[in-house]
């Protein structure tokens, strides 16, 4: 495959346990000291034109990687490459041309639209950041930008709070697709819509994508929209990806346990069937305590004596998938005289 | 705020019986400060000697005091006095307020701590002794000292409100999402944090305008604000109080009518704007 548009490479991100400080030092250092480890060395790279999903249950960092990944938050260690800038050093006038070409799209549209400004004043704030429109320009831009995501001219003179939520979610793709960016983080994109109106939202992601060849990055934790859209998933625990391939395969031969039993819990549309349910004992650990060794060992039933003590690492199983696991070890014998 | 949305509140304020009570006795108080030469039937400042103390008649709506000055006129040209000393101490103490409190809840620790530090040893002091207090000490003539020092004790308050919702709005989305589509932290400041913090500002300021005429008035009284001659309802007041015992009450209480009627009508357009623009009622 050609070069990635965006390649992660060991990522951290760790929050002090005590107060707001930032923390400073290795992420072997600052282990000591017990930080809330929301990203835990993670990577993975996304391709041109390609849906990348990102999945994983509640409070396992992988909001706090797609902002990672933007700047948002500055992470820990590690690098982000896009395209070849690289992002965790940019500043000034390069991390302004970076945050034209980087977009997201968060889950609460309605609270990430300034209460107090109209749609067209919301549009038309990246065209004059970024230079790319001015004066009369500026108002066509906002009407094409308006159309692109289904919306009508007279939305323009709205404020937030006179949309709907579908329409305040396609007011905030409407910004993200103002600078005409090559990548767009959708942060749990239509989470917090009905289902009537998630499946007008994720055409029209597809849409533009099929019109614009933007690549996403779809956190979601609902598995059904992620193996509608995507090409490559990434299941997440803890911080850490503990598998990566392709859509199909993630979903018809997973090979992580974590990842067995998530999808073993996607709701099936008809009563008869009778499907195996694989409960997990337990409640995640906090991420301020993540077990040494396997991180998934408290909650998985093939629990063998080696994951107790050492940390398996993200190794090919089979060609272009990828998994954190030592039920699959032979692949890393395989691997390991490359 | 935008046309529309001013039109919004507007509805929204007229829907409440006592709000609308309070801006018709702001009305009244405006047009009074507005047209007081043609309003007033008498000079303010010089008396008729010959008519002293006399009692409210169809000639002197509110009778005459000790030196014989139509009352009435002069509580008409009071209204000019009070109202411009409290409009200025409010605009400069509002403009302040947004400034200290968008530094302390923007730019970091120091200035935080610089700059509310500085607020609570204001606060610590009873705020009419320290503008006695401060008053005194400039004695520039009565209107400039009156002035500096009530801005002086109105500021803490609004300074506190403009930092907690900077701080507050600070970790909102919206302020993601436009640092994410690049905005500079200045323009993240002046586009979207001070503009959404101004609702609380203008309960605050409204509800200030009532104080710093009560203060106005109450400094005035003790002789440390506006100086005589000069037609000051808290003068007014306070040269009248010795004819109270002797009979001669409209001396000081229609002065000190004007003070309430203008405090309560402030209080309630203000209490009425803290509902309009409560978040919690604003998708109403």
């Amino acid at each position: 495959m050609n070069s990635p548009l965006l390649s992660v490479t060991k990522l951290f991100k760790y929050f002090s346990s005590r107060g707001q400080r930032e923390l400073r030092g290795t992420p072997e250092q600052l282990r000591q000291d017990g930080p809330v480890r929301a990203v835990d060395g993670v990577t993975f790279e996304v391709h041109s034109h390609e849906t990348f999903g990102l999945v994983g249950e509640s409070g396992c960092g992988k909001s706090t990687l797609g902002r990672c990944i933007l700047r948002l938050l500055e992470p820990t260690a590690g690098s982000v490459a896009f395209g070849d800038e690289d992002v965790t050093r940019a500043a000034g006038q390069r991390l302004r041309e970076l945050r034209r070409r980087m977009q997201i799209v968060f889950q609460d549209a309605g609270q990430s639209l300034s209460p107090m400004r109209t749609v067209r004043a919301t549009l038309a704030e990246p065209l004059r950041i970024h230079g790319l429109a001015r004066g009369e320009a500026t108002e066509t831009r906002v009407l094409q930008l308006l159309d692109q995501v289904g919306l009508e001219p007279m939305h323009r003179n709205r404020y937030p709070h006179q949309l709907s939520g579908g329409q305040q979610q396609r007011v905030a793709i409407a910004r993200a697709l103002a600078t005409e960016p090559d990548f767009i983080v959708l942060d749990e994109p239509t989470s917090a819509l009905d289902s009537s109106l998630k499946l007008t939202v994720v055409d029209l992601l597809q849409h533009v994508q099929d019109s614009t060849g933007v690549s996403y990055l779809l956190i979601s934790h609902d598995l059904t929209i992620v193996r509608h859209t995507c090409d490559r998933v990434a299941v997440m625990y803890l911080g850490a990806i503990v598998e990566i391939a392709a859509t199909a395969h993630v979903f018809d031969d997973a090979l992580h346990p974590y990842t067995q039993a998530l999808i073993a819990s996607i709701p099936v549309p008809d009563p008869f069937t009778k499907r195996e349910r694989i409960l997990l004992p337990g409640e995640p650990p906090s991420p301020a305590n993540i077990p040494s060794g396997c991180r998934f060992q408290t909650r998985c039933s093939f629990v063998m004596d080696r994951c107790r003590h050492e940390e398996p690492s993200l190794l090919e199983a089979k060609p272009g998938h990828r998994v954190a696991c030592f039920l699959y070890a032979e692949a890393e014998r395989e691997a390991a005289p490359t | 705020m935008s046309g529309r949305r001013v039109a919004t509140v507007w509805y929204q304020v007229s829907q409440n019986t006592l709000t609308v009570v309070g801006l018709l006795l702001i009305t009244i108080v405006v047009v009074f400060a507005i047209f007081a030469p043609w309003i007033a039937p008498a000079n303010p400042v010089s008396g008729d000697l010959l008519n002293t103390t006399q009692p409210p008649s169809s000639q002197h709506l509110m009778g005459t005091d000790q030196f014989g000055r139509d009352i009435f006129s002069r509580v008409v040209h009071g209204a000019r006095v009070d109202l411009a000393v409290a409009g200025i101490v409010v605009s400069v103490a509002f403009v302040m307020s947004v400034a200290l409190g968008a530094l302390a809840g923007f730019a970091g620790r120091v200035a935080d701590e610089l700059v509310m530090r500085s607020m609570d040893v204001v606060f610590s002091f009873p705020p009419l002794i320290l503008a006695i207090g401060i008053a005194v000490t400039i004695q520039q003539g009565g209107m400039l000292s009156l002035v500096v020092a009530l801005t002086v004790i109105a500021i803490p308050p609004m300074v506190r409100i403009t930092r907690a919702e900077i701080l507050h709005r600070k970790e909102s989305l919206y302020v993601e999402a436009a640092r994410a589509i690049g905005s500079s932290p200045l323009r993240v400041l002046a586009v979207h944090l001070v503009p959404n913090s101004l609702p609380p500002l203008v309960v605050q300021a409204t509800l200030t305008f009532g104080y710093v005429i009560l203060e106005t008035a109450g400094l005035s009284f003790i002789g440390v604000g506006v100086k005589p001659p000069a037609p000051e309802w808290g003068i007014m007041v306070s040269e009248g109080s010795p004819y109270v015992r002797t009979g001669e009450w409209w001396i000081s209480l229609f002065p000190g009518l004007m003070i309430f009627v203008t405090v309560l009508g402030f209080n309630l357009v203000g209490n009425g704007l803290l509902d309009v623009l409560n978040p919690r009622r604003r998708r109403q």
